[in-house]
């Protein structure tokens, strides 16, 4: 599913590389978990995920197909490959959670009658189905951030990625939102999520990938927060 | 298509003020353009007039050969310049002059014919006039020319002095006019740039991003082209008459095709402005975002 083949990363005008020499193997269907420090590499990871950076070095294969090849509309058409969650939920303010979830179908250009039981299939695997008509500032943080998910799975995508999905958010909606991934992960879809929560990590135990300083130090498959 | 028109709407309306600046500046651009044009149009069409009207009176020496003073015109350089050249003798001259004024042909009989042979010539640009004028008047058998003292030459000029600062004066409207949509565009690219962010990490393509700001430049080069066609052809039209009857002398285009034609250029005008002026702002922008 993911393949770093000795990745660097080098932001321009800083002396350190933001990744240096990272290998790395993700299979289909895996549920993986990225820890580290602020400035670790883990956002940076992701972003090379979604081709919003390119490696210094290195070989990058998503879906098994290499990233470097992808210019223009082919980054736009991997990005729709691939469902993406953040800790900023992203939502747009006008519109309501089933509108913000259908944007995702829009923009993959899916044909409008198959929108509504596709969104509300996944609201209601996020448990929103009674929500769907209210706009992002009427709903509360952690209902904000499984609308997020379920735009980031509607169009089926085989690969999520979450950049610290529950870094605003308290330890009740945490655990929801974390065994909502799960759920996710269970029905087929591979999961890498970035996270600081290291109660996150222990208690739901899976392969734990641990970032220090841009060097991918630990490749832990039974899991357990260790930095 | 119908959120693309929806998306289109709500940037309108969000940056109503940038909008509808956009629209009145380009209404004003095009309104001058096509006034510059109309009066580039009739100033061609004077001129185009005068210049049928220009010509050089060559008047033949007493005892000189017409039919060699017309050889040595042929075999001279500014033949190239003369559209037409005629022989009007002076009994012919005598006959035209005595159908306007009868009392010259009794005079005529008292003394002799008192009219030379004379070659008339027309040039093909009358810009040309003086320089013609005065090698006509240097061939063997010529005794003196006439072509109106050179007011023609000043005439061209001047003419052709308007169109250049016409042209250009349109040249600096349209520049002004792109950097308006320019701007507007941007405006609303800015206030859109959170949604526009979350397009991209979406998988939206540059098209999908684009096509709401392309569609806005679409619709207000419409609009502005549509208004400007309509209030000048309508201004100009309801103004020409009383113009002819002031200024009978000039030959200004009325009601004509030419202007119509000019009318629905100055609208296309609008509308490519409009389409290219965005799609250039929206493609810089969305990739200074980026």
């Amino acid at each position: 599913m993911i393949d770093f083949h000795h990745v660097a990363l080098e932001y321009p005008g800083e002396a350190t590389l933001a990744l240096d020499d990272i290998n790395l193997h993700i299979k289909k269907g895996e549920f993986v978990y990225l820890i580290g420090h602020s400035g670790a590499g883990k956002t940076s990871l992701m972003h090379l995920l979604i081709r919003r950076q390119r490696p210094s070095k290195g070989q990058i294969y998503v879906l098994n197909e290499p990233l470097s090849r992808y210019r223009g509309a082919r980054v736009a058409l991997h990005r729709r490959r691939i469902g993406m969650v953040f800790q900023d939920n992203l939502l747009l303010e006008h519109l309501s959670a089933w509108q913000n979830v259908a944007f995702a179908l829009r923009v993959a250009g899916l044909p409008k009658r198959q929108w509504s039981d596709r969104v509300g299939e996944v609201l209601e695997l996020v448990g929103l189905e009674h929500r769907a008509s209210h706009l992002p500032r009427q709903l509360s943080q952690g209902e904000q951030q499984r609308v997020a998910i379920a735009r980031a799975i509607v169009a089926r995508p085989p690969l999520l990625l979450c950049d610290e999905p529950t870094g605003n958010l308290d330890p009740d909606t945490t655990d929801q939102v974390i065994r909502l991934l799960h759920e996710i992960n269970l029905q087929g879809t591979t999961i890498l999520l970035a996270t600081h929560a290291h109660e996150v990590v222990e208690h739901f135990r899976r392969r734990t990938l641990t970032l220090r300083k841009g060097r991918l130090i630990r490749d832990d498959p039974y899991g357990g927060y260790a930095l | 298509m119908s959120y693309q028109l929806q998306q289109m709407w709500l940037a309108m309306v969000a940056n109503l003020t940038a909008t509808l600046a956009t629209l009145t500046t380009m209404t004003l651009t095009l309104a001058m353009l096509g006034a510059v044009s109309l009066t580039i149009l009739n100033l061609q069409n004077i001129l185009g007039h005068l210049a049928s009207q220009v010509q050089i009176a060559a008047f033949l020496s007493p005892h000189a050969d017409a039919r060699q003073v017309f050889a040595e015109l042929q075999s001279s350089p500014s033949f190239a310049k003369i559209r037409s050249a005629r022989l009007v003798t002076k009994q012919q001259i005598l006959a035209q002059m005595s159908a306007q004024y009868p009392y010259l042909k009794d005079a005529a009989l008292l003394v002799s014919n008192p009219f030379p042979n004379t070659i008339r010539i027309r040039l093909k640009d009358p810009i040309d006039t003086t320089e013609v004028a005065k090698q006509v008047g240097k061939l063997p058998g010529v005794h003196s020319v006439e072509y109106g003292a050179g007011y023609v030459t000043r005439a061209v000029r001047v003419i052709d002095a308007a169109e250049y600062v016409g042209d250009g004066l349109v040249i600096l409207l349209l520049i002004n006019s792109v950097f308006n949509v320019l701007t507007t565009v941007r405006v609303g690219i800015y206030a859109r740039r959170d949604e526009i962010a979350v397009m991209r990490l979406l998988g939206a393509g540059r098209g999908f991003i684009q096509t709401p700001y392309l569609l806005e430049g679409l619709l207000l080069g419409l609009l502005a082209g549509g208004i400007t066609a309509l209030g000048l052809g309508w201004l100009y039209r309801s103004s020409i008459g009383s113009l002819q009857q002031l200024l009978p002398a000039l030959p200004l285009l009325g009601s004509s095709k030419t202007v119509n034609e000019l009318l629905e250029a100055v609208a296309g005008l609008g509308i490519v402005l409009g389409v290219a002026a965005s799609w250039m702002a929206s493609r810089r922008y969305l990739r200074e975002l980026s």
